[in-house]
């Protein structure tokens, strides 16, 4: 395990879809697709939170149903990397918004 | 539009269809070969073998035409340097590598401009057995033999690693620069000397190179000559 990943925005964007649902197991076009981030961006990135130890990859067990299809990689964030990833998400939306933005009274 | 105008375009347009659909069927067979190339940035064999098959199974999913598989190939390839980078332990910042790559082709510059015009042999480089005997021992010693005079290649190379570089002179001159590992455990400043004695190796190189009238063009093509043969050595080993 290594050092923490830098926070960029196509960093957070990718943890964000991963953690809208801890459990879920994406591959890697299906995760670039729902961050909104080019497929270019999104293996350095998944390389560094695997290297961090945030993100887990396995390949899929081939299904009978499936055959044909070469088997994908699947990746999903560990117990440890969700509860770090989520600080890490809101500690860096904290330093990149701006303080006026942070409360804004009447509204929840 | 008269009788001739219609069948030029008639065959125009033929031939326009023809020539498109030879580049989808050779994006087609181009996207794997990119995807190879872009696993092989991997600095492991495993991380090589488990990119090359995640990368051909996700462009195999990809709906559409062939030339989107290409153009996401080509993405994957362009970024396969730093997802590789992001696997290696022993790394320096991309940034701050590229900066010194910046000040040693400053330094190069101004070799290039002091010597313009004089009179000196050009430079010969010993590869595919035109290596000089006396250097041959001492190169085969080394796993990493470079000539490149880029210091990005040089102090991502890791530090436990000889490097040398081989420069033989068409007038009888020849010189290796050899830079030899520490021995035992590498502190974080240690590395770092090592790191600066291989810049410095490869500025001193670099200015050699145009000193004598190398024309850059050249020496990028040496580059590569030389990038082949390490990656052959690499697999050879």
């Amino acid at each position: 395990m290594s050092s923490p990943p830098r926070m960029t925005l196509a960093t957070m964007a990718v943890l964000r879809v991963l953690l809208d649902d801890p459990t879920a197991h994406r591959y890697g076009f299906d995760l670039a697709r729902d961050a909104g981030i080019a497929t270019g961006s999104l293996y350095p990135i998944l390389a560094r939170l695997e290297q961090a130890g945030w993100v887990d990859s396995y390949w899929e067990d081939q299904q009978p149903g499936h055959e044909g299809r070469p088997r994908r990689r699947y990746y999903v964030l560990t117990e440890s990397g969700a509860v770090v990833a989520r600080e890490a998400l809101s500690d860096a939306l904290r330093r990149t918004t701006p303080r006026t933005l942070r409360t804004i009274p009447g509204i929840t | 539009m008269n009788t001739g105008e219609f069948w030029a375009s008639a065959v125009a347009a033929a031939v326009v269809a023809v020539v498109l659909g030879e580049l989808i069927d050779v994006g087609a067979w181009l996207a794997p070969r990119i995807i190879q190339r872009a696993s092989a940035r991997m600095p492991t064999p495993e991380l090589q073998a488990r990119y090359r098959e995640e990368w051909l199974a996700e462009l195999d999913q990809l709906d559409g035409l062939k030339l989107v598989k290409l153009a996401k190939a080509v993405t994957l390839w362009v970024s396969s340097w730093r997802t590789g980078n992001a696997w290696r332990t022993d790394r320096v910042s991309i940034g701050l590598a590229r900066s010194i790559r910046g000040f040693m082709s400053g330094i190069s510059y101004s070799a290039r401009l002091a010597w313009q015009g004089k009179d000196l042999p050009s430079p010969r480089f010993g590869w595919n057995g035109q290596v000089p005997p006396e250097m041959e021992e001492q190169l085969n010693a080394s796993p990493f033999l470079v000539i490149f005079p880029l210091a990005l290649m040089l102090i991502t190379v890791p530090t436990n690693v000889p490097v040398s570089v081989a420069i033989e002179v068409s007038g009888g001159q020849k010189f290796a620069v050899n830079v030899k590992p520490e021995a035992g455990g590498q502190s974080r400043c240690a590395k770092w000397l090592v790191r600066i004695g291989r810049m410095l190796a490869v500025g001193f190189y670099d200015a050699y190179l145009i000193r004598t009238g190398t024309r850059l063009r050249e020496i990028r093509s040496l580059h590569m000559t030389a990038y082949r043969a390490i990656k052959f050595r690499e697999n050879g080993n």
